[in-house]
């Protein structure tokens, strides 16, 4: 692994489709085979020596699926629409855009992290799965049966059946859509990050980067209590109490799954302050 | 495999095994010393190099997948006879201690140059913080960017 104090990745083979049909077939073919876009996170874990996957189907030559587009008030981004590309596009259509960009720890990784990448690692430590989760994202996977939408919500809960490539991830434009996190300067992990959305008169979306252990989710209770309460600053104290007893976030190196809570809550109580603006 | 790509407007065209990162090549192979590693996972920036005009992290992306794209690295940030305005400018306000993340610093906010000249404080931080600098000398690198800036 290392070699006058370089450190190195092992030996890896990679196959480069240059159609869908094509991935697929290696997908098929090459069962111990990864996906693989940028590979920020994939890089990282073969040089920290934490991933024993040797075969990669690098899909960077598949073009198509670095468009963006919106139509309608949905926005359709490509697999590998990068961080950067993706914010500053829709800026304007989704306020949470801004303090993504604005928290995310290493603008340089943003020039390169894709939007595919976060959503397949499933993580905490993805800011934009939170922000997704309040505009009800669904995710398109091109599979071998043609293709498959599956909603973001399911897709965390209980992953892919089967084997595909994410194409798009379509999602609602709603300029009342906020994000916050708390964060230790370089470390690329969040302590833990909220979005809110509003739907008017259908309540308010809710998700936290931490809702059970390392995993993202809407917090139902939360979402409940707003939809049937007009947004006043008592309901705001109390939404934010609920946030602290409604999630169950793990406890690590950077904080403990109290100090998590406590600080969901009074994130939450932040963005909803906003909503009232 | 090969890889084809521009560093500083040269071509270069170059065997390489796919689990070579950009930062392996530049440095080991093709010589851009100021290529350096510090973390090797991202966090620290120091093996920052410009990929089409924008900052990446040389280490957390395999050579081959710059094949067709230009490179940028300070080697190339002069005109071969004078420094870049910032170049001098680090000079100018003592920026370098260590001189480690320099290289680094520097592509970084020549990007942010080429952007935004006009960029503010704020912007000038987020820019940085990309790139971590062990002697803390993030002040006097806003204070060389501001400089460029006012010219």
């Amino acid at each position: 692994m290392s070699m006058q104090g370089y450190l190195g990745i092992p030996r890896i083979e990679v196959m480069i489709p240059s159609s869908v049909e094509e991935a697929l077939n290696l997908l098929q073919t090459h069962p111990d085979a990864e996906i693989l876009a940028a590979g920020t996170h994939i890089i990282t874990q073969l040089t920290l020596g934490a991933k024993r996957t040797r075969k990669y189907i690098d899909i960077n030559n598949l073009h198509h699926l670095r468009k963006i587009s919106h139509h309608k008030g949905v926005a359709t981004v490509g697999s590998l629409v990068t961080h950067q590309e993706l914010a500053s596009t829709l800026i304007n259509h989704v306020p949470a855009f801004t303090t993504f960009l604005q928290k995310y720890s290493s603008p340089a990784v943003a020039n390169r992290a894709t939007v595919g990448g976060s959503i397949m690692l499933r993580s905490a430590g993805e800011d934009l799965i939170p922000i997704l989760l309040t505009l009800d994202a669904e995710l398109s996977f091109a599979t071998p049966e043609g293709v498959k939408n599956v909603p973001l919500t399911a897709f965390l809960a209980g992953g892919f059946g089967g084997r595909g490539l994410l194409q798009t991830i379509s999602f609602k434009l709603n300029g009342s859509c906020f994000f916050d996190k708390l964060w230790m300067g370089v470390s690329r992990i969040p302590l833990i990050s909220v979005a809110v959305s509003s739907e008017g008169d259908n309540g308010v979306r809710v998700a936290v980067s931490h809702k059970d252990g390392s995993t993202p989710g809407r917090v139902a209770t939360v979402e409940k209590f707003l939809s049937t309460h007009v947004l006043s600053e008592e309901v705001v104290e109390k939404a934010s109490r609920l946030m602290m007893d409604s999630i169950n976030p793990e406890s690590d190196v950077l904080a403990s799954s109290w100090y998590r809570r406590r600080v969901a809550g009074v994130l939450l109580k932040r963005l909803l302050q906003n909503l009232r603006r | 495999m090969k890889a084809e790509f521009m560093v500083n407007d040269v071509k270069y065209v170059v065997e390489v095994e796919p689990n070579e990162r950009l930062s392996d090549v530049l440095r080991r192979k093709l010589g851009f010393v100021s290529v350096k590693e510090g973390c090797g996972v991202g966090d620290c920036g120091l093996c920052i190099v410009l990929l089409d005009g924008k900052p990446v992290n040389s280490c957390l992306m395999l050579a081959y997948q710059a094949s067709g794209h230009r490179i940028t690295t300070v080697e190339g940030m002069g005109d071969g006879t004078r420094l870049h305005p910032l170049q001098q400018a680090f000079i100018d306000v003592g920026a370098v201690q260590c001189g480690f993340c320099i290289p680094a610093a520097l592509l970084v906010l020549k990007h942010l140059h080429d952007t935004k000249p006009d960029a503010d404080r704020e912007e000038v931080r987020h820019a940085l913080r990309s790139v971590l600098c062990r002697c803390g000398s993030y002040i006097r690198f806003e204070e060389a960017f501001k400089q460029v800036s006012r010219r």
